[in-house]
């Protein structure tokens, strides 16, 4: 009877859906295989006539954008510019099947890791850059270890190393924000190790301050600030080999769980906002912003948020170090931007990626409070991001961008977050929240080796 | 009454011909389509593999699904017994005590169902905040310990956010139980009142009775809310501390468009709407029974 349930269900939803596989009608073809050896000229771009070039990017290029498109245009006076800006988690739901459906944008932002990127060139949405970096000689603007974090094995299935398939002009890091004023007012240095931090931030505890701030309703928050304290104890490259699914890496070590007790320990003795659980990323910004508390453990792009509300009083980090004395912390580059293996305008989308990617965007970059990734100095527009622009300086030399860790799988970002959170409120303890970050991993390597 | 074939009458079809084909586009088909997609592994952008029954063992055999589906449930009491409850509440005073201005209050009372449920829930986070009213008035009280972030707090979210359903609804269980009171005539209430029946009498045989309609309407509408409750809880905690507030459409969600699973999602989906459907089907017919 059940059987004969299921039969008749799956007949009628066959009849009604039209009985043609999900996806059947997308087409992965690639349009181009065309290689480039030298920049694109003006003249090859001409050639492709009256051309609009459809671009995709998160909303916090918008305004850089801005300031580009028009100096792309006229450059290239036969190509209109199409722009379309997403939110970001708008953008990572929709790119992807943006890239496989018709009318694909050319040139697009993913975001590294398996849930993203990894899925663009498994599926071949995504055409490599490994001779555009050798055409205008990226290796010697950007740093080429830092390559790993948009290489992948042709076929999807190995990251970390192989071709390159995308890129971005700028780096995005977590570091400490400080508020000079209350370090000065509570008799504090600037810590320099993480010995320093631990005492800086005991010291204002007693003085009765909120020593960091931290908002954690939208879970994300919180693994940024677990991405310092893992930063300080264990090594960047094997945060960095769990993250790209290296053989044999694990999440379950000793430096981790040391990292995990010092974050509850400091969670036990009151030094993080109160009920920071229910406080939004936002809101905590915007308190800090406005005078609250000594410290906060935050990315890079807050830097506009907070300069615009301390001013003058606002300063940076990087992630102190412990006994190894190395920088390390949760940070990559940019979401990387990517070329559609359909673009019908390869020379129009490699002009555009070049100008993105070349000395004079990233001074406009830097005006726009933002990190440049390339190896180039630049002038800062204020001490913060001077501060920021030494502290990137800091983490590049050591290597220490250590990623972010949902990148690990497609589904790590839930794991990770709702985990941590348990273990910051005392659910459960540090072996617990290791093991479930290592399961999650685990099946996904495992069914990565099946596929 | 038996069901008897009557002659074939094609008039009535092409009256409600525009309706059914509006509905056959926009309900009969998804629903199908997510029946056969539930059928098939697929990210949006490989091939599809057909796995049968598979993503419905998947689904199944997860047990946060079966923790985001009691969180639905806690949900129930909230979106619907307590509005309920409320409403009737209401309904019942204002029966005995004339309230001068009744229509002002009334539409005040209903504000909650009007506003959009991100706005709802975004005032909510505030008043729930550490430093907000909340907060503020056990302070006042003198009762600090009692003080937490409501939303953020794994005990207490899940209740926090079944109190914001709450709010919305119990508008709507009034403004319906009130005109569905108005039928009761006046003569009848004042005889009763003669007769020296209290308050409960009242309810239990005069109230009760008269709006029995209208409260499974309630049950039904508010139900199918707490059951594929989504905008609230995304927007007041996204599911969390932990998975402490996750439900099924929370899951649906992030399976179909943030990890791309979309045959789990889609199996997902139809449990759920089959969940939905057997609670308000087995309320309708309850009704239908007690009609008869």
């Amino acid at each position: 009877m059940k059987a004969k349930v299921v039969i008749a269900l799956i007949a009628l939803s066959m009849t009604v859906a039209g009985c043609s596989s999900p996806g059947s009608d997308s087409e992965n073809s690639a349009n181009t295989t065309e290689t480039i050896n030298q920049p694109v000229t003006v003249e090859e771009v001409a050639a492709l006539g009256d051309i609009t070039l459809d671009v995709w990017a998160d909303a916090g290029e918008e305004k850089t954008m801005k300031i580009l498109i028009p100096k792309f245009e006229a450059m290239y006076p036969n190509v209109k510019v199409n722009l379309t800006i997403k939110g970001f988690d708008d953008l990572m739901s929709t790119v992807v099947p943006a890239l496989a459906g018709e009318g694909a944008p050319d040139v697009a932002q993913g975001n590294q890791g398996y849930g993203v990127d990894g899925a663009l060139v498994k599926a071949g949405l995504i055409r490599k850059l490994t001779d555009v970096a050798a055409a205008y000689k990226w290796d010697s603007v950007f740093n080429s270890g830092d390559f790993g974090q948009f290489s992948w094995s042709a076929d999807g299935s190995q990251y970390g190393s192989g071709e390159l398939f995308g890129m971005s002009p700028v780096a995005e890091f977590v570091g400490v924000f400080y508020n000079k004023k209350k370090l000065t007012k509570l008799g504090i240095s600037v810590p320099t190790s993480f010995d320093e931090f631990a005492a800086a931030v005991a010291a204002a505890k007693k003085a009765g301050e909120t020593p960091i701030v931290l908002g954690n309703s939208d879970q994300w928050p919180a693994t940024h600030v677990f991405g310092l304290m893992q930063g300080a104890f264990t090594p960047a490259s094997e945060t960095k080999d769990f993250i790209t699914g290296a053989a044999g890496s694990s999440f379950v070590s000793k430096t981790n769980e040391t990292a995990l007790n010092t974050l509850r320990d400091w969670i036990k003795k009151g030094y993080f906002t109160k009920g920071y659980d229910g406080v939004s990323a936002d809101d905590a910004t915007a308190k800090f912003a406005a005078g609250d508390g000594v410290f906060y453990m935050g990315g890079t792009w807050f830097a506009g948020t907070i300069g615009e509300g301390l001013g003058d009083d606002a300063g940076f980090i990087a992630n102190p170090a412990a006994g190894s004395g190395k920088r390390a912390g949760t940070g990559s580059y940019g979401l990387g931007w990517h070329i559609s293996s359909k673009t019908d305008a390869l020379s129009a989308s490699v002009a555009f990626l070049a100008m993105v990617m070349d000395a004079e965007t990233a001074q406009t970059l830097a005006s726009l409070d933002r990190i440049p990734s390339a190896k180039t100095s630049l002038e800062a527009s204020s001490s913060l991001l001077k501060d920021m622009q030494d502290a990137g300086s800091s983490m590049f030399a050591d290597s220490g961008l250590t990623f972010y860790l949902d990148w690990a799988t497609d589904t790590m970002y839930d794991v990770y977050t709702s985990k941590l959170q348990e273990f910051m409120a005392g659910r459960i303890d540090a072996s617990a929240m290791m093991q479930a970050v290592q399961d999650n991993w685990s099946k996904f390597q495992e069914s990565r080796s099946k596929a | 009454m038996k069901w008897r074939p009557r002659q074939f009458d094609l008039l009535p079809i092409i009256f409600v011909s525009p309706a059914l084909i509006f509905f056959s586009l926009f309900v009969i088909y998804p629903i199908f389509q997510t029946l056969w997609l539930s059928f098939w592994k697929w990210d949006r952008i490989s091939p599809s593999i057909w796995v049968g029954i598979e993503n419905y063992r998947v689904v199944l055999s997860n047990p946060e699904i079966y923790s985001a589906f009691s969180h639905s449930f806690v949900f129930v009491i909230f979106y619907s017994v307590i509005p309920i409850f409320i409403g009737l509440m209401i309904t019942l005073l204002l029966l005995r005590v004339k309230v001068r201005g009744e229509g002002f209050f009334r539409a005040i009372l209903f504000m909650p169902q009007i506003i959009s449920t991100v706005v709802v829930a975004i005032s909510w986070r505030w008043i729930y905040a550490s430093d907000g009213p909340i907060n503020d008035f056990f302070i006042f009280l003198g009762a600090e310990k009692i003080t937490t972030a409501w939303l953020g707090n794994f005990d207490t979210a899940l209740i926090a956010v079944g109190i914001i359903g709450t709010w919305i609804n119990y508008g709507l269980a009034m403004i319906l139980f009130l005109s569905g009171a108005q039928r009761i005539s006046q003569d009848l209430l004042d005889a009763d009142r003669i007769d020296g029946a209290n308050m409960w009498q009242e309810f239990r045989y005069i109230l009760l009775p008269s709006i029995r309609g209208e409260i499974v309407i309630v049950l039904i509408v508010t139900m199918t809310l707490a059951l594929r409750n989504f905008d609230i809880v995304w927007n007041a905690t996204q599911g969390g501390p932990g998975n402490s507030t996750d439900v099924p459409s929370i899951f649906i969600y992030k399976s179909a468009f943030v990890n791309r699973y979309v045959g789990e999602a889609a199996a997902t989906s139809f449990i759920l709407a089959l969940v939905i459907f057997s609670i308000t089907s087995a309320l309708l017919l309850s009704r239908r029974e007690s009609d008869d």
